[in-house]
């Protein structure tokens, strides 16, 4: 519980964010360090520096084994606070995709802005090739907000599944509600472009888990939803239609009350399913999916090692494991699992080193 | 005594310029960005009417604007309202009645508001165009004058904009300057060239050149700071402000904001010395000093600023108006950068203010996305009165990458003033302000239904998907499993 008390410190930001009714409109919910570029060069963002510092980090303190979640918590943290205070462009999870397509649309007319909106997405990729998708479990904010909320319940219930109890079933419910009366007030007042679409995606987030918790649908199943998210994004920005905004309301340090509840949206639901919005609506995260099979690192099970005692299952937030069995297209690369095996029966393979025959082997377990 | 203290003794002499002017010399009319003009009044009354432009574009392009921003001046003792159109035209109608007094054609859309000036006794219109050309036309029967290339013409052009003119005055000669940005498809060419260039008005030759960046410019603010220092402010996409000598176009000092800047500065003559006020898309408003590029306040708003602002005189104080993209009409101190008032529409502004007097009190308008034109109280901030302007042409349009048009005022002497608008619905409105009084105030929220309808719609849809895609998975993994026994 010591652990989650810097953590539970964040929990305030997002309400921060939306408990200033009369907001003096000369402050902002939150306000950056760096009001001017460190680099005077045209077009360079502090943003991309800052990220390319958390992505070589994150590659360096990967490999540590001793103490590795905790070394985690500490990357998500510093990412966190990187995402709020030092990086203005929107790196949600929805505008890294706009944002790509948006510098591809540019080039040969304004390289310097191309290379600027490129220059993320395309860190992100270049690494989660070359290091595997880490993105999700040590640095997407997103992530890390919601991780933060399953671990509140985990901390709580001292349980990692999560079962759809009435009671669990009751909240839930009330949680929409209270987010329908939300976006009433907060619509009624005009602090909100209602026409911002992240609201519907929040709204989508508590359904599926809703239907998840019930049975109603399959947990895996559900996560081919993030197909239609990923591409309905996608035409959108292709054909620019006016999604406004549906990014994290700490990136762009602009007045965002729509992002704001959203990001509370995908947090408290969270608590009911692990990561929900990771597995069922994340467009970024299909990328991420997409890219993790031809990444150079991969997180498999030995079946010869496993003695199904089921540790790595209950150890995953993002419920990519099944015992002997890791599903790549889920996982984010966050090591739980390997950490939590006793009998280091999961592990990170480097498939540049290791051919592909070999990760064949390991998975099915016929590797000595 | 330093030369700065010397300028600073020049300026105190120097009068303060009025509010309005009595020429459109550059973007917003005058340098402190009032967007209005006053005459003396003539006999008749202006009566609203409406114009439409040629043809209809069909796809919304990131950068297109239906219209430019009116600029307002006068032929043979009739006020004329001179504005360019994305149907490449520039129209000249009389102010008065609406009439179409000339057409010019242009090869591209003309974004940038023109500039009229009298230059050799001559009225004359300085008009750009996205074809990369600037033209002086005659602005009693739009014969061109001259014309002035900025880049010649080849296979692989992209594509140009070119900002406001600005008429002044480069050492002795009567010069026309304006911001460019040309830029080439192919990547061998790689070009996109950006840069602020002097031409002599009255025939069209280059004075000076100078080559700022490779991002699209705002429309330059041209100040008279004393006999000798005379100065262009400009803004770059890149997020630099610039200010250049008028006389050789060399760049004094810049200021690097942490963002883009699509906004156009203004200029004003504060107690302490001259101002320069600029927006960005951070949404920060910045108060710098003219001389030496140093802040000296700034303001944050909650999204962006694309427009300019405008300085006007309340009670004998000095506010700075700003619209943004948060909703909110602001009123700040020129001198302190304090919030006086804000004023909240339903959706984001998108134009630079325009002031005008009606009976002796300070008004403000601007146009906002919720589809409106607003009147507002300059003291108070209290909203008068809203007129609709229209919905746009396109469903899909890119917010905060068009520079939409903003209104102008013509003031006339012992007339109720004009607002001229070029609507993105189409049509150009001409509306008596007296008119437009009367017409209902549009306060308080608006209606969210079609959120309210829209959700319903998409939970069913991701409801039945869900469900649809769970009994698929279920049956398959029945089928693939071992039968049980
Ligand atoms: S799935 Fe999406 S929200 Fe989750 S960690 Fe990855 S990018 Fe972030
Ligand atoms: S499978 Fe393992 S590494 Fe991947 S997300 Fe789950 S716990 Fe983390």
């Amino acid at each position: 519980m010591i652990r989650l008390a810097p953590l539970l410190a964040l929990l305030l930001l997002p309400a921060r964010a939306l408990a200033e009714p009369g907001m003096q409109r000369t402050q902002l919910p939150l306000s950056k360090i760096f009001d001017h570029p460190i680099f005077s060069l045209e077009g360079t963002h502090v943003e991309l520096f800052s990220l390319l510092f958390l992505f070589l980090l994150t590659t360096l303190v990967m490999a540590v084994r001793k103490r590795r979640q905790l070394i985690r918590h500490v990357v998500q943290l510093v990412s966190l606070f990187v995402f709020f205070y030092v990086v203005f462009s929107c790196l949600g999870v929805f505008g890294m995709i706009r944002n790509t397509i948006h510098g591809i649309s540019l080039i040969g007319t304004v390289h310097t802005e191309s290379f600027f909106w490129m220059s993320l997405p395309v860190c992100v990729l270049a690494f989660s090739l070359t290091s595997g998708p880490f993105f999700c479990g040590w640095i997407c904010p997103t992530g890390t907000i919601q991780e933060l909320f399953t671990m509140l319940r985990e901390a709580a219930t001292r349980r990692r599944a999560p079962r759809a109890t009435p009671v669990n079933l009751t909240l839930l419910a009330i949680f929409f509600l209270g987010f329908l009366y939300l976006v009433f007030t907060v619509g009624e007042e005009r602090r909100l472009f209602v026409e911002d679409s992240s609201l519907y995606w929040a709204a989508s987030t508590i359904l599926v888990s809703f239907l998840v918790l019930t049975g109603l649908a399959d947990d895996i199943a559900s996560r081919a939803l993030r197909w239609v998210s990923f591409l309905s994004i996608l035409v959108s920005a292709v054909f620019k239609t006016i999604i406004t905004s549906p990014v994290h309301f700490a990136f762009v340090d602009v007045f965002d009350p729509a992002s704001a509840i959203t990001t509370l949206v995908l947090g408290v639901s969270s608590i009911f399913v692990g990561r929900a919005w990771c597995r069922y609506l994340c467009p970024w995260g299909q990328l991420m999916s997409l890219v993790h099979r031809f990444s150079r690192v991969k997180i498999v099970a030995s079946a010869s090692a496993c003695t199904s005692c089921g540790a790595c299952v209950s150890a995953c937030r993002v419920g990519a494991v099944e015992i002997g069995r890791v599903r790549t297209e889920h996982c984010q690369l966050c090591f739980a699992c390997v950490d939590a095996c006793p009998h280091g029966g999961i592990e990170a393979l480097d498939t540049w080193r290791a051919p592909a025959a070999a990760e064949a082997e390991v998975r099915e377990g016929r590797a000595p | 005594m330093s030369a700065r203290a010397l300028l600073l003794l020049g300026l105190a002499l120097l009068p303060s310029p009025a509010r309005a002017d009595s020429e459109w010399r550059m973007w917003r009319g005058t340098v402190e960005g009032a967007g209005a003009l006053r005459l003396a009044g003539s006999g008749e009354r202006p009566r609203a009417w409406q114009f439409q432009a040629g043809s209809h574009v069909w796809g919304y392009q990131p950068g297109l604007s239906v219209w430019s921003s009116a600029a307002l001046g006068t032929v043979q003792g009739r006020p004329l309202v001179v504005v360019g159109s994305y149907d490449a035209n520039v129209y000249a109608l009389d102010a008065l009645t609406g009439e179409r007094r000339w057409r010019f054609t242009t090869g591209a859309g003309v974004y940038a508001t023109p500039a009229i000036a009298s230059i050799g006794g001559r009225q004359t219109v300085f008009a750009a165009s996205s074809d990369r050309l600037l033209y002086a036309l005659d602005a009693d029967s739009g014969r061109r004058l001259w014309i002035y290339t900025v880049k010649a013409w080849r296979p692989t052009i992209g594509g140009a904009r070119l900002s406001s003119p600005a008429v002044g005055k480069a050492g002795e000669k009567a010069a026309v300057f304006f911001g460019h940005w040309v830029w080439d498809k192919s990547l061998a060419g790689h070009l996109q060239a950006g840069g602020v260039t002097a031409v002599d008005a009255t025939n069209g030759r280059e004075l000076w050149s100078t080559p700022l960046g490779d991002n699209q410019l705002s429309s330059p603010v041209y100040a008279v700071l004393g006999d000798e220092a005379r100065r262009l402010f400009v803004a770059s996409e890149n997020g630099n402000l610039y200010a250049l000598d008028a006389r050789d176009g060399k760049v004094l000092w810049s200021f690097t904001d942490r963002n883009a800047i699509k906004a156009s500065p203004v200029y004003f003559l504060g107690a302490r010395g001259p101002r320069v006020v600029i927006g960005s898309k951070a949404g920060r408003l910045r108060c710098l000093d003219a001389l030496s590029g140093e802040e000296v306040w700034s303001f944050k708003t909650s999204h962006w600023l694309d427009g300019s602002a405008a300085v006007g005189e309340v009670a004998g104080r000095r506010l700075v108006f700003v619209g943004s993209y948060d909703t909110n009409l602001y009123a700040l101190d020129a001198e302190s950068g304090a919030m006086r008032w804000s004023y909240r529409t339903r959706a984001g502004i998108y134009s630079s203010p325009a002031l005008l007097s009606d009976r002796g009190e300070l008004r403000v308008l601007v146009a906002s996305w919720d589809h409106h034109l607003h009147c507002v109280d300059a003291a108070s901030g209290r909203g008068l009165w809203t007129v609709n302007t229209g919905r746009p042409l396109w469903d899909s349009i890119t917010l905060g990458d068009s520079i939409w048009a903003s209104p102008s005022v013509l003031e006339l002497e012992g007339k109720s003033p004009l607002v001229v608008i070029g609507s993105y619905a189409g049509p150009l409105h001409a509306i008596p302000f007296d008119e437009a009084r009367r017409q209902d105030v549009l306060a308080g929220p608006g209606s969210n239904r079609g959120f309210w309808v829209r959700l319903p719609v998409v939970m069913l849809a991701v409801a039945a998907l869900t469900l649809i895609l769970t009994r698929r998975h279920r049956r398959a993994s029945a089928r693939s499993a071992p039968p049980a026994r």
